[in-house]
């Protein structure tokens, strides 16, 4: 019985491995006959060829524990800081999906479905290789999938307080902060002090400081990366290293700063400026952008946690001090997120706000994953406030299959002729 | 420079020229409205609040008779002071409120943890500042008046204020004068306020140790020097759209005001206790969603590659090379 | 008590004039000046503080150091040698204020009183012939003519505009019988205000017409250029004094010091004409702390045949220093209690904190 079980996984983990390096594969194809790339994707490049070619290298091969983590909530700093590598387990592999699906309801997140079903078969060898996978317990999906998880992976669940703004609150996610320093400290037998914490903060402000530089140079007119480049620079976070990553970034931000002098950008001036928020886009499934930019419409940012939310927020020390520092960690994970499953919308909609007028946008796509509830609720009342500040908006239902592609790509194109009747009706240029 | 470290020097030269400014003949006069001890021999300016407290206690008739010229001059002059530097007093210049901050550096340099308040703590403390305002100028009336028909308080009573700042023991000291480190056991009045005395100067150096600025949440200037919050020429203003609410700000913060992070709708942010010491601009990482202001005009604001610098964003560190002792252990 | 007080001053005038002043018609005392007559800042000048009651326990009715609103607070220094000369500056303050007064200073206002050191003594009509003069920091001197201001008291007041030290003296003669009688006295005070402005100093001629004169000189160290401290004389300190006749010291010379209950001590001057006394301690508490200061007297006397052969035979010069003496504070503050105190309160605090410090970490450790 048990080896048929392992069989037919065995089988299903050849056959997941099969597909998603085919539609690896297809993707770079389709990059390949793209020219007016900036050549410094080429490492990012480099890394998520790996999914399909040496599976077993994406993570970099030093010698460390590696913990896996779901949700931008879990600061990554205590990871460093721990000597261990953290690594990003959302996963977007439709094929993955599908392999997962059997313990999911009809309407269920494909996020957690695909990272149930990569750790399940192992598939992507780090999926079942991490020496801890850390949850914290933000949506519906996340809270279940500790329990799916913890029969092949050793899996600590943070609790995450839903209505942020008290101070019971606060101090409960202090505490939560905590005891997953200790755990941290436990499996890799380091003992998390100040230095290492300020070392660990310094290098992920470093790699803010470059996320930053590189969020405004996309809001710079030109459009000076497509949107889908910006998406797999951002999901390189999850698998690289924090200090090569921004390496890799310093390297694209001064390219990028060198064709903006040139002027030389990657989508015509005409093309509408599009904002992308809602559920996370993640390798393999950059569906949407690429949809949104074969119809002619540029995204120039995005509001997700998976890439334009990612590095965004930064922790201040304010005195080198142990529990300031876990603090000011605590807080920076916990305090400006716009994750819906946390009670209060009106950070997310003055951040919309903010993002709409700094990067001139004109018209934003809610990107809604079939069964992610908490943007599905969050996005009547949303919807109403931005239409009230008269902001154009299409709302996307969809998962990670690429089935609807054709639907979605008529209701995309029908969306960017809109802005850009609107440009000319509001008397810019095309 | 970290506005931190500007603000450190700057307080430390006020100190010494409130403190030791007498000596080389240096005055600004007795209404500043900050804790320059009168009881420090050698002071180049003093306290408002001690001659604040001798006028209280004339006879009405004589306040508003015979001194009501010198009253309101005094009275002007602080107005004056509040008005250019207002709550920038207890940041930038107060010497209580260096030597709180020095305390803070002694502990962070020794590497304990700071204590925080709990929220309620705070909010039931609150009203400590304005009882200690309405008792230093109703004691010294009931003593030249009898108020209400009570009987006039003893001269024990005098400035009581004064004799209750743990300012009184602790500036002298800096030239030297230990004479008021003592108990008064001549009257009931005296000895309790002497006892008390000690007694606050025992918190003030433990609380200033254990918690930044833990005085100034119980100081009756800091209530004053509110009334000049919104009209005061130094200003802090918040763009509500730009914020996160990431609570930086709040926990850097050393008056714990959790107004500067919580209330996005709100544009003036000189609250109650608020000391003008810009630590909130200074580790905001949002362009411009803080701002000191000077006569309305930005003159420091916050930005992300100030934030960064700040927070000692060294330059680039060569790829691949952290977690540099990861593999020693 | 107002009431008693008065009686007792009936009576004490019914003994001066019956008893006291025929004798002292054959010898008139000493002479000395008194700190000016004490309003209490807060009362507005009431019963018990606007007039010495003439008792002999002469201090002031001035319960507690309170000074003008802009005065600084009186320094708890109380262990500092230096001191005593600056009483008449903080305490003297007229009820009546015909003079410019410069926003910190105090008018220089001194009584004149003629009699027995630590007796019944009273001004007389007889004293508006004395002489007297005040020498101010800016060098400026001028002679005072004392005025009677209430039917008791002979004084004489001087503005004192300017920052520093004031050297008020006064002296006064009688002839009785055969004895020429010459009565000196000195009293310095400090005064904040202004600062002197160094024009050119006016003439410095000695505006006395009695010589020789015969001073007692207070040698009490200068407190500091700090004017806008108030100096006092307390109990324990010393007493350094010089004397000087027609500007030269007189060595070997009987100096008496009289507390105010009558306690009497005699040095003899050495070759520089100085000699130190210590303010002894006086018994100012009965059944509570009295804070109030009282006079001391420094007394010198000179015997010595007339000069001039027609006249009075014998010639007396006498001369006193009369300075307020407060009890020492120490006498009911308590130094090492208030350290105790301080450590104590640290201390708990400290603890207090600490253990709720641990409780408050414990379970997230």
């Amino acid at each position: 019985m048990i080896q048929i079980q392992t069989d037919r996984d065995e089988k299903q983990a050849k056959r997941l491995s099969l597909h998603l390096a085919m539609s690896v594969r297809e993707i770079f194809d389709r990059l390949a006959l793209e020219q007016n790339r900036p050549e410094a994707m080429a490492p990012f490049d480099t890394l998520f060829k790996k999914f399909a070619e040496a599976p077993d290298e994406i993570l970099p091969s030093r010698p460390v524990k590696k913990v896996g983590l779901y949700c931008v909530t879990v600061p990554e700093e205590l990871v460093y800081a721990a000597g261990a590598l953290p690594v990003r387990l959302c996963a977007g592999s439709t094929d993955a999906a599908e392999a997962g699906e059997a313990l999911f309801p009809d309407v269920s997140c494909p996020l957690v479905k695909a990272a149930v079903g990569f750790t399940r078969t192992g598939a992507l060898g780090f999926y079942r290789g991490c020496d801890l996978v850390v949850i914290p317990a933000t949506c519906d999906w996340k809270v279940k999938l500790g329990d799916l998880l913890s029969r092949h992976v050793p899996v600590l669940m943070l609790n995450v307080p839903k209505h942020k703004t008290t101070e019971t609150a606060r101090l409960f996610w202090y505490d939560e902060i905590r005891r997953l320093c200790r755990a941290l400290e436990k499996l890799t037998k380091t003992r998390i002090t100040r230095g290492r914490l300020r070392a660990s903060i310094s290098l992920i402000h470093e790699a803010q400081a470059e996320f930053r530089r590189f969020q405004e140079l996309r809001a710079d007119d030109l459009c000076l990366i497509s949107g889908r480049d910006a998406v797999e620079v951002a999901n390189a976070w999850f698998y690289m290293d924090a200090a090569s990553w921004t390496g890799h970034v310093r390297c694209l931000n001064e390219e990028l700063a060198k064709r903006k002098q040139r002027g030389l950008g990657v989508m015509p001036k005409s093309a509408p400026r599009v904002l992308l928020t809602g559920s996370p886009v993640i390798f393999p499934n950059w569906k949407i952008p690429v949809l949104i930019e074969d119809s002619g419409g540029a995204l120039v940012c995005d509001e997700l946690c998976s890439s334009g939310r990612l590095l965004w927020d930064m922790a201040s020390i304010d005195e080198p001090l142990y529990d300031d520092m876990f603090d000011a960690l605590a807080d920076r994970s916990l305090m400006p997120c716009t994750c819906p499953v946390f009670t209060d919308a009106t950070d997310r909609r003055v951040k919309l706000l903010r993002m709409i007028r700094d990067y001139r946008v004109e018209g934003v796509v809610h990107h809604v994953l079939k069964g992610c509830h908490p943007y599905d609720m969050e996005l009547r009342p949303l919807e109403a406030e931005l239409a009230a500040a008269g902001v154009s908006q299409l709302k996307i239902e969809t998962d990670y299959s690429p089935e609807d592609t054709e639907p979605l790509r008529t209701r995309i194109e029908a969306f960017i002729e809109t802005l850009k009747g609107r440009r000319l009706k509001m008397g810019g240029a095309l | 420079m970290r506005i931190d470290r500007i603000r450190l020097i700057v307080q430390a030269f006020c100190f010494v020229f409130l403190i030791y400014g007498g000596i080389l003949g240096f005055s600004i006069g007795n209404a500043v409205p900050t804790m320059a001890c009168i009881y420090a021999e050698d002071r180049g300016g003093a306290c408002f609040l001690y001659p604040f407290q001798r006028f209280m206690s004339l006879p009405l008739s004589t306040l508003i008779g015979a001194t009501i010229l010198p009253f309101l001059i005094y009275l002007g002059t602080f107005f004056l002071w509040g008005l250019v530097f207002g709550k920038a007093f207890c940041g930038w210049i107060c010497p209580l409120g260096f030597l709180q901050d020095l305390l803070t550096r002694a502990r962070q340099f020794l590497g304990i943890d700071g204590a925080r308040f709990r929220w309620a703590s705070r909010e039931r403390f609150q009203w400590v500042k304005y009882a200690l305002l309405a008792l230093l100028i109703l004691i010294p009336m009931g003593i030249g008046n009898s108020l209400g028909g009570l009987p006039k308080l003893s001269g024990d009573w005098a400035v009581p204020f004064c004799q209750i700042c743990p300012g009184k023991p602790l500036l002298p000291l800096f030239s030297g004068d230990t004479s008021h480190l003592l108990i008064d056991f001549s009257s009931p009045v005296k000895l309790a306020l002497t006892s008390l005395l000690m007694f606050l100067t025992g918190v003030f150096l433990i609380g200033g140790f254990v918690k930044r600025r833990w005085f100034c949440l119980y100081c009756p200037m800091a209530a004053l020097l509110s009334l000049f919050d919104r009209i005061g020429f130094v200003g802090l203003k918040k763009k509500g759209e730009a914020c996160t609410r990431c609570g930086n700000c709040y926990r850097a913060c050393p008056m714990e005001i959790r107004e500067i992070a919580d209330e996005r709708d709100r544009k003036h942010m000189v609250t109650q206790d608020c000391i003008l010491c810009m630590r909130c601009v200074e580790v905001c990482p949002e362009n411009k969603a803080l701002s000191a202001t000077l006569l309305g005009f930005p003159v420091f604001s916050a930005s992300a590659a100030g934030f960064l610098k700040r927070q000692g964003c060294a330059p680039p560190l060569p790829i691949e090379d952290f977690p540099h002792d990861s593999n020693s252990n | 008590m107002i009431k008693r007080t008065r009686y007792l001053k009936g009576i004490l005038c019914c003994l001066y004039i019956f008893l006291i002043a025929p004798l002292a018609a054959a010898d008139p005392g000493y002479l000395w000046l008194e700190a000016g007559p004490q309003m209490r800042r807060m009362g507005g000048g009431d019963s018990e503080g606007a007039m010495q009651s003439g008792n002999t326990n002469s201090g002031m009715a001035h319960g507690r150091p309170v000074a003008g609103p802009n005065a600084p607070p009186r320094p708890a220094s109380h262990a500092r040698q230096v001191s005593a000369d600056g009483h008449g500056a903080s305490d003297t303050q007229s009820k009546s204020p015909p003079e410019k007064r410069a926003a910190m200073s105090h008018p220089a206002h001194y009584t004149l009183r003629l009699g027995w050191p630590a007796a019944a003594s009273a001004s007389c009509e007889t004293l508006l012939t004395a002489e007297a003069s005040i020498l101010r920091p800016d060098g400026s001197a001028q002679k005072l003519i004392p005025h009677l201001e209430t039917p008791e008291a002979v004084r004489i007041r001087d503005a004192a505009l300017i920052q520093g030290r004031y050297v008020i003296s006064a002296s006064f003669d009688q002839t009785t019988g055969d004895t020429h009688y010459r009565l000196f006295t000195q009293a310095t005070m400090r005064n904040t205000g202004e600062k002197p402005q160094r024009h050119p100093l006016p003439d410095q001629k000695d505006i006395h017409t009695r010589v020789p004169r015969f001073l007692i000189e207070d040698l009490s160290p200068d407190p500091g250029k700090n004017f806008a401290r108030v100096h006092r004389k307390y109990t324990g300190d010393k007493l350094p004094v010089r004397l000087l006749l027609s500007e030269a010291p007189v060595a070997n010379q009987p100096v008496t010091l009289t507390t105010a209950s009558g306690w009497r001590q005699t040095l003899t001057t050495d070759e520089k004409g100085e000699a130190t006394f210590a303010l002894i301690k006086e018994s100012f508490h009965d059944n509570e702390i009295n804070k109030r200061p009282v006079t001391y007297f420094v007394t010198s006397e000179i015997r010595r045949p007339a000069h001039s052969r027609q006249g009075p035979r014998g010639e007396v010069l006498r001369s006193t220093l009369a300075l307020l003496v407060y009890p020492s504070p120490l006498d009911w503050e308590s130094r090492s209690a208030g350290l105790y105190a301080l450590f104590l309160a640290m201390a708990a605090i400290g603890v207090v904190t600490a253990i709720r410090r641990r409780q408050r970490k414990r379970p997230c450790a």
